[in-house]
């Protein structure tokens, strides 16, 4: 969909960005991130040449986008800064169709359009009339992505977009990117810093350092890298990056015996101690010693199950489990939904996650 | 002796034509000046804002000819162009451009870069970012100038009786030659009362330019 072919940008004798060959996927989040003046600006701002390249070639489907008329371009590409940048003299309804309005798309559409898209990304219509500096950091740039939409642009481009945000704004305005992209499927381009954010939201996350692309790939390639540099710049958190984008279902251990009243038993593997208890309707009841549960065969006594408190909620990531389980000192945790067991998860399917299977 | 408001009074029961000519001479002076002045201040505005080698020798030209003080530039232009309404009315852009060219500079350069950046990368072509985005936002400021360069040329309009082009200068001026005190104030009160209501009108104009901008606040 945009793919980057040894593009280099110099100014003088500095180079900005190196050779950096990318592709990205249709449909994909590519997230770019690295140190501040890595380059990783200047790269997204190649693509939609704000700034002209030096060397290279990059094509948006197929087509080298030096053949095309920089302002035609722009307008096919949706851009989100981090300043925000929304027109200050108009309307919210304005904003969000400036570029409806830069290609004489009628008023009526424009209104329609504005009205479908600031749904879309979660603010009340009756914004619409409100002047954007009266609206908090977090409401303008659900504005600024609204904007980047309004044209229905195949490539978006992200720059730092939501680094000026509260964490707990920045987390909703993730959630919303999030949601967008299972809905829409755009081939997006996001420029940041922030290795969880990356993590979040990449299908695949790029490394610059110094102007140089250092690695291209998925969360779970990037922290398995042995490359020093990947690893420092990484840090040790950035597991637990990786564990809160995958959700605890995923690392269930299927090997963990379950014993249901007057239901069938799942035996599980010697390995474990205990048998965890549920009733017919599959509530959790508590745990009960292996050996006590095979003693006494079918005939359980209340008095032998043991109350366990410490369970993890089914919607719930892998790295809050890994902190569950230190904070708890277990390691294996009951997972439930609602009242009901789903399922156990442990240290060792937790750790199963970070390995790639595939090499 | 008749009192001063008397003869003032009786001035303008008189001869209420005379006055009245010498006001829309004035008023076409300062109109036709300042309608010249704000095209070409904010051209020349613009021009400077985005092409940055010009700005320095376009400001110093324009800053040198607003010290000449106005007898003498007449001085220098009726050699040139004659006497009348042109050489007035060139010597009036000239004085008016000035504030106008300054003000739109300031105004453009005050703009929040990444307003601007956003519009670009939206994909506004470079006379959509000045129409839709830089001279909106650059209004007020834009305003302000004008006001100052329009307030500036009903005074020196006044002048203009030294180079031929008539208007209220006219009246003063043969007021204060025939000793006739009531004339005198006549063309005095109309050219003062005439400054201060486009100094008035303006800055309104002015204040509701930047609410615009602002937006009512809710």
């Amino acid at each position: 969909m945009v793919r980057l072919e040894e593009v280099s940008k110099k100014y003088g004798p500095d180079t900005a960005v190196d050779s950096v060959s990318l592709d990205v996927h249709p449909g994909e989040t590519m997230v770019v991130v690295g140190p501040s003046g890595c380059g990783k600006t200047t790269l997204l701002k190649l693509i939609n040449r704000l700034i002209p390249l030096t060397s290279g070639r990059i094509l948006i489907n197929g087509r080298d986008t030096a053949g095309a008329d920089p302002v035609l371009l722009r307008r096919t590409i949706g851009y989100v800064i981090q300043q925000i940048g929304l027109l200050p003299h108009l309307t919210v309804r304005d904003n969000i169709t400036f570029v409806l309005e830069l290609t004489g798309v009628t008023k009526d559409r424009r209104n329609a359009r504005a009205e479908e898209l600031i749904q879309t990304v979660g603010l009340p219509t009756d914004y619409l009339d409100k002047r954007p500096q009266h609206l908090s950091g977090g409401q303008q740039q659900r504005v600024g992505v609204a904007r980047a939409l309004a044209a229905n642009p195949e490539v978006i481009l992200m720059d730092e977009p939501f680094g000026a945000l509260d964490p707990i704004t920045r987390q909703q305005l993730q959630e919303v990117i999030l949601d967008l992209q299972q809905r829409m499927r755009k081939t997006i381009i996001f420029v940041t810093h922030d290795i969880q954010e990356a993590f979040k939201l990449g299908g695949r996350v790029a490394i610059m350092r110094d102007g140089n692309l250092v690695a291209v790939g998925t969360a779970k390639q990037l922290i398995n890298s042995d490359q020093p540099f990947i690893q420092q710049f990484l840090g040790p958190r950035a597991i637990f990056d990786v564990l809160a984008t995958i959700p605890v279902l995923a690392a269930l251990d299927a090997t963990a015996p379950v014993l249901g009243l007057r239901s069938g038993n799942r035996p599980g593997s010697s390995r474990w101690e205990y048998a965890l208890m549920t009733d017919a309707a599959g509530r959790f009841l508590g745990i009960v010693e292996k050996n006590v549960a095979s003693q006494r065969g079918n005939n359980l006594r209340p008095e032998d199950i043991r109350p366990f408190t410490a369970t993890l909620d089914a919607a719930a990531s892998a790295a809050s489990a890994i902190e569950k389980m230190l904070t708890s000192g277990n390691c294996w945790l009951p997972v439930v939904d609602g009242d009901k067991l789903a399922g156990v998860v442990t240290f060792e399917t937790c750790a199963n996650l970070l390995r790639i299977k595939e090499v | 002796m008749e009192s001063i408001t008397a003869q003032t009074l009786r001035f303008l029961h008189d001869k209420p034509g005379v006055l009245l000519d010498a006001f829309n001479s004035q008023l076409y002076l300062v109109l036709v000046s300042s309608l010249l002045t704000t095209v070409i201040g904010v051209s020349l505005g613009v021009a400077i804002h985005r092409l940055p080698g010009l700005r320095q020798p376009i400001l110093k030209i324009a800053g040198t000819l607003y010290t000449i003080p106005i007898l003498a530039l007449f001085g220098l232009l009726i050699p040139l162009l004659g006497i009348g309404n042109f050489p007035a009315l060139v010597a009036l852009v000239i004085y008016g451009i000035l504030p106008v060219l300054y003000n739109t500079r300031a105004g453009l350069a005050d703009i929040d870069p990444a307003v601007i950046e956003a519009a670009q990368g939206m994909g506004a072509c470079s006379w959509q970012l000045l129409r839709k985005v830089e001279l909106p936002l650059a209004f007020p400021k834009i305003i302000a100038g004008i006001r100052t360069s329009v307030v500036m040329n009903i005074s020196v309009a006044t002048f203009a009786v030294f180079i031929g082009a008539g208007g209220l200068g006219t009246i003063i001026l043969q007021g204060i030659r025939t000793s006739q005190d009531g004339m005198l104030l006549s063309g005095t009160l109309l050219v003062a009362l005439t400054a201060v209501t486009a100094e008035r009108g303006l800055g309104w104009l002015q204040t509701r330019a930047t609410q615009a901008i602002k937006g009512k606040v809710d």
